[in-house]
């Protein structure tokens, strides 16, 4: 008797507990939630932030009603609008918005934070506690430097190929696993530990919108080649939004810019560079270009003596490459030839690295990572931060070898006969 | 006291302290042994679970003198009928306390990261039915269901670090001795009171089958504790870095807050979460289970299940005394688990005791 009665009132307690699954207290209902797909941040009045928020429309998303776009720069179709709001902080601008916006203002589906460029230059860790403590927020969330302020960018965002513009950004952050033009990872979590870590310099992603009618040389272009700066590219029509190159910090302030062709060195020698087309000039007819693919070949190697005054490294770099294309008539699948090929790629990407690295220290910013190396030699913490690694990376006595094998040549042998 | 419980196996035994143990990969404690080591924590895991090991040695050989008797019950029987009460008083305060603050760590963390509206009083009262009842049910079910969390348990605390290795950069080991050796073998010691919760063993002694059963659950079991807590305080330091992953409280919360494996594998932290449930009630219902043996022992009753429902309410009125969630923490990270420390080391008085008295041995084996 007493047995069944336990059973029953287990049951009955099991009912019951069924009934607080809907929620109680921490009930959410979807459609009473405002989700910010995007945030900018720009210095406002004074002490200010100014904090621009991307929300989304989800019918609009859905495809299910074209209208409701909103103030700010959204409209039209757009499947989000943007409202900006002058508050102290994140939470407080949340909860001012939420005195205009009928729906609670969530930052559960927040993907992207866009700082302009001035407030990076200020301090890139300003408001960083709050998206490492906040619960809505994620550490995974993309950490985009504007040129020029967020606010704008958000509102000139023009994507054409998509309508969800931070899926456009989402995307082009996906692409440099092919280009290499962009910093291996951009993230709040990437930022943060960087910089309380201290044995590398942050960078973050770098985006501009391209304005129209720009008087840019494209024979320039060509000779800069991948030694542009987003914002800048030699092109014209398409999505007016432009990402590649990067933020390059010193702690937590933006120190400088860094072009996507750079962050294609500095990938190499942090031995994250997959693959990227390249176009160095013709050995034999340097008017003319040959276009190669190169990719990562044997891990990078570095080695560093820290003895001397002045930390002393030598590291190398293997890459394997793909010859794309010729201008002109030479065959560089001959074997005399192709080692000239290989030298000539060699020593174009020894010039770009040394120049890469000359800006970096110009930065006293060491955003390549050697410091991870260095560390190496140090047997505990105080040892290490008594160094003074960022001081010394400025002077340091750098030289990076290139060694290039051309592994293929497409899927033809020598180059079509031309004629005039 | 009544024999109503059933006995546990060497099995049963090692998952059971490593389901007691283990909760605590989900809580602050990876970030306690970051904080005092640096990026050489996880040598500090290790001094840690070695420590521990050896202050369990007189429990254990304490266990084997007085097979398959419980703790108040050796201490009855070594130090009489008025000093050994009191001393298994002394550990059941102990085993309360830290029921008590792990009740409201829990709560704390269910709102600080899932349920922020709901009042930390609704959670607890949750908790301690189900705590309540698992007692009430004794201890073979309990090791059962420890058990049977075991493989889920592991299964999702190497999943989070397998998809977490991405993100993970070993350089931020380094420099490998981190705030230098004194600071290592410091926190390791220091932190060997996380494994106190070993004791509980020893206070539910009666139910393994052998003094050696015993003796070989709590140490597979801290050293497994201790093997996971290792490699969690690297895995963790490599991704965050020393400074940071000192100051995460939910470590596995948010490690799995960072999973994002192309477009299709991420926010799985609510998962996380469930198995973090499961893995605490187990921890707190044998805690619990622990203090109402113990304290029936002590008070001498034949029966434990009539204060299983006093000591919930004492359990859930203690829990909310801390103001706050930093608080608890420090309370437990500062208070309890020094006091841990002697706890562990109560043993070899009773030992010392039962040596120089000439209590227990082969004739007490039953």
């Amino acid at each position: 008797m007493l047995r069944k009665l336990t059973g029953l009132v287990v049951a009955l307690a099991l009912a019951l507990g069924v009934l607080p699954l809907a929620g109680c207290w921490d009930r959410s209902e979807l459609e009473e939630r405002a989700f910010v797909l995007a945030l900018g941040l720009d210095r406002g009045k004074g002490t200010v932030l100014e904090v621009t928020m991307m929300i989304a429309l989800p019918k609009a998303m859905a495809g299910g009603d074209k209208g409701g776009g909103g103030g700010g720069g959204g409209g039209g179709d757009k499947p989000y609008f943007l409202t900006t709001v002058q508050a102290p902080t994140i939470g407080s601008a949340v909860s001012l918005v939420n005195a205009a916006i009928n729906r609670r203002v969530s930052l559960l589906h927040m993907k992207a934070l866009f700082m302009g460029e001035s407030l990076a230059r200020e301090s890139g860790m300003y408001t960083m506690d709050g998206f490492t403590r906040f619960r809505q927020a994620r550490q995974s969330i993309m950490y985009v430097v504007t040129k020029g302020r967020a606010a704008d960018f958000l509102k000139g965002m023009d994507p054409k190929i998509e309508t969800d513009p931070q899926r456009f950004i989402e995307q082009l952050a996906y692409n440099s696993r092919y280009t290499g033009m962009l910093p291996a990872a951009s993230q709040i979590h990437t930022f943060v530990t960087t910089v309380s870590t201290g044995y590398i310099e942050p960078v973050t992603y770098y985006a501009a919108l391209k304005e129209e009618g720009g008087d840019e040389d494209a024979t320039a272009g060509l000779r800069k080649e991948v030694g542009w700066e987003a914002g800048e590219l030699p092109r014209t029509g398409g999505p007016n939004i432009e990402m590649l190159g990067a933020a390059a910090f010193r702690g937590e302030r933006m120190v400088g810019v860094l072009t996507g062709g750079e962050i294609r060195m500095i990938l190499m020698m942090q031995d994250r560079f997959n693959q990227g087309f390249f176009a160095i000039p013709d050995p034999r007819q340097p008017e003319l270009f040959v276009s190669a693919e190169l990719h990562r070949g044997r891990p990078f190697r570095l080695e560093l003596d820290l003895g001397g005054d002045k930390p002393r490294l030598r590291g190398l770099i293997t890459l394997e490459a793909e010859l794309l294309a010729t201008q002109g008539q030479r065959d560089y699948t001959a074997p005399h030839l192709q080692a000239e090929l290989e030298s000539a790629i060699t020593r174009e990407l020894e010039s770009r690295i040394r120049e890469t690295i000359r800006k970096t220290q110009g930065m006293k910013a060491d955003v390549i990572g050697f410091g991870y190396q260095a560390v190496r030699q140090f047997p505990t913490v105080r040892a290490w931060e008594a160094y003074n690694w960022p001081d010394k990376y400025a002077d340091a006595d750098v030289e990076i070898t290139v060694r290039v094998v051309m592994r293929r040549a497409g899927i033809r042998l020598r180059p079509p006969k031309m004629r005039d | 006291m009544k024999r109503e419980e059933g006995h546990i196996d060497q099995v049963q035994g090692v998952m059971l302290v490593f389901a007691v143990l283990s909760a605590k990969l989900f809580a602050h404690y990876p970030a306690l042994l970051i904080e005092g080591a640096g990026p050489a924590a996880w040598q500090a895991a290790l001094v840690m679970t070695l420590t521990a090991m050896l202050i369990f040695l007189p429990s254990a050989a304490l266990a084997r003198r007085f097979p398959g008797k419980g703790l108040a019950e050796i201490s009855e029987s070594v130090a009489g009928p008025w000093l050994g009460p009191l001393l298994t008083l002394a550990v059941t305060a102990w085993l309360f306390t830290s029921l008590a603050l792990g009740v409201r760590l829990l709560a704390e963390t269910y709102i600080g990261t899932m349920l922020p509206q709901t009042p930390p009083s609704a959670l607890i009262m949750v908790l301690l039915f189900c705590v309540a009842y698992a007692s009430y049910r004794g201890l073979e079910p309990l090791s059962r269901a420890a058990q049977l969390i075991f493989p889920l348990i592991v299964l999702v605390v190497v999943l989070v670090m397998i998809f977490s290795m991405p993100r993970a950069n070993s350089a931020r080991l380094l420099p490998v001795a981190g705030f230098g050796l004194p600071a290592t073998l410091g926190t390791g010691l220091y932190c060997a009171g996380m494994g106190a919760e070993a004791i509980l063993a020893l206070a539910i002694g009666y139910a393994f089958r052998s003094g050696k059963a015993l003796q070989n659950s709590v140490l597979l079991g801290i050293a497994l504790f201790g093997l996971f807590m290792t490699v969690m305080a690297a895995v963790l330091v490599s991704l965050f870095g020393a400074p940071e992953a000192a100051q995460l409280p939910f470590p596995m919360f948010n490690m799995s807050r960072l999973i994002s494996l192309g477009r299709f594998l991420q926010r799985v932290e609510a998962i996380t979460v469930m198995f973090w449930f499961f893995a605490w009630v187990v921890r707190l219902s044998a805690l619990f289970h622990g203090t109402v043996v113990s304290l029936a022992g002590a008070l001498q009753l034949p029966y434990y299940r009539p204060l299983i429902f006093p000591l919930a309410v004492l359990t859930m009125a203690c829990s909310l005394l801390p103001e706050d969630f930093l608080s608890t923490m420090d309370l437990d990270s500062g208070v309890l688990r020094p006091i841990g420390l002697l706890v562990l080391a109560l043993p070899l008085v009773l030992l010392g005791l039962a040596v120089i008295r000439r209590k227990g041995g082969p004739a007490h084996a039953a």
